[in-house]
């Protein structure tokens, strides 16, 4: 061995000689083909999940959404409710029999009088025919909305008061009622885009 | 079993040989590096193989140098002893003066020989795989094929005087 030529041969002669012996061989190989194997059902199992977590999250938002609409459906008051509610205020606000704050004689001189309401108070068509005598009236309210309470008087002396109050929101949903609170007859009506209920 | 898998297998084994000079050591280099790589999911590829073999080696041989290991069992294997004292295994060796100046060198020299001489690997490559100054190699490799050759030569004039 006279130079580097024949150096790196015997070199590579004697590492090209060395091999890693069959069963070593075989045994590294069977690693890799485990790990392979094992990686498969890995893949089916990222899927599984992913499938199972959209199926609890699919339960959940329709668990979720029946919840919300049962709880609207319980929380929203029926017709019947609502009016027996308002039937309800209107014979508390009655039975008070406050005195009025505006003295008038007709409507169009409360309607001057009384400027925070949100509405135009009506002449009812209904009560002309009653022969109604205005006494005055004051601000209340009716299911938390502004309104106005008409003091009346009829040809008897029986004192009546009539309240109006704007017709939105659950007010208008409202047909023709009447019926009896805390020993009060008590009627109610949409009219000219104004609820109205008198009692007395 | 895949003809390249246990031809990629085969130059790991012999890359960890030339590490450790050792054939039980160089098998459980491999097959730690081999683990390593298939759990990693990373390519079958000699320079990614290498490159774990590398550092378990080098990892290995620190943790050595601060608190030197005795085997539990002694090794069942020929022994070759060498003449200055050291210790080495080696299957199918038929010049054992090679094998004798391979195992008075030190693993950097033994590994910078082997990926230029065995693999092939420019002076460049091998900077790039040991982390060495490309100068620091080129000297390395000629510093090394010359220890061997003077082993070579004392070797057979021992051989002529003992005779």
């Amino acid at each position: 061995m006279t130079d580097h030529y024949s150096t790196d041969e015997l070199i590579k002669d004697y590492y090209h000689k060395q091999n890693l012996s069959a069963d070593k061989l075989q045994q590294m190989t069977e690693i890799a083909q485990l790990k392979n194997q094992q990686t498969k059902p890995a893949a089916i199992n990222w899927k599984q999940r992913w499938l199972a977590q959209r199926n609890i999250s699919i339960a959940a938002s329709l668990l979720l959404a029946a919840i919300i609409s049962l709880q609207w459906i319980i929380a929203t008051p029926t017709q019947q409710q609502l009016v027996a509610s308002i039937a309800q205020e209107i014979a508390i606000n009655h039975q008070k029999q406050f005195g009025s704050d505006f003295k008038a004689a007709s409507y169009i001189g409360l309607r001057n009088a009384m400027k925070k309401l949100d509405f135009k108070l009506v002449d009812p068509d209904r009560l002309k025919a009653r022969g109604l005598q205005i006494l005055g009236g004051r601000y209340c309210s009716l299911h938390g909305q502004i309104a106005a309470q008409v003091r009346l008087k009829n040809d008897t002396g029986a004192i009546f008061t009539l309240y109006q109050t704007s017709s939105h929101d659950s007010f208008n949903t409202l047909t023709e009622h009447s019926q009896r609170a805390n020993g009060v007859e008590i009627e109610m009506w949409n009219e000219g885009g104004v609820f109205l209920g008198i009692a007395g | 079993m895949s003809e390249s898998l246990a031809m990629l297998l085969q130059h790991g084994y012999r890359y960890a040989l030339s590490l450790a000079h050792h054939t039980a050591k160089a098998e459980d280099l491999l097959q730690d590096a081999w683990v390593a790589v298939i759990q990693a999911g990373g390519p079958h590829e000699k320079g990614y193989l290498f490159c774990a073999i590398r550092t378990r080696f080098y990892n290995q041989h620190k943790r050595e140098l601060l608190a030197p290991m005795e085997p539990l069992a002694p090794i069942h294997e020929s022994i070759l002893e060498t003449g200055d004292g050291l210790n080495t295994v080696l299957h199918g060796i038929e010049d054992p003066r090679l094998e004798t100046a391979l195992a008075q060198l030190r693993g950097i020299e033994r590994e910078v020989l082997f990926l230029n001489a065995v693999e092939g690997y420019t002076a460049q490559e091998i900077t790039t795989i040991t982390g060495q100054a490309r100068g620091t190699v080129l000297s390395m490799l000629s510093r090394t094929r010359n220890k061997i050759q003077r082993h070579f030569i004392a070797s057979t004039n021992r051989a002529v005087q003992h005779d």
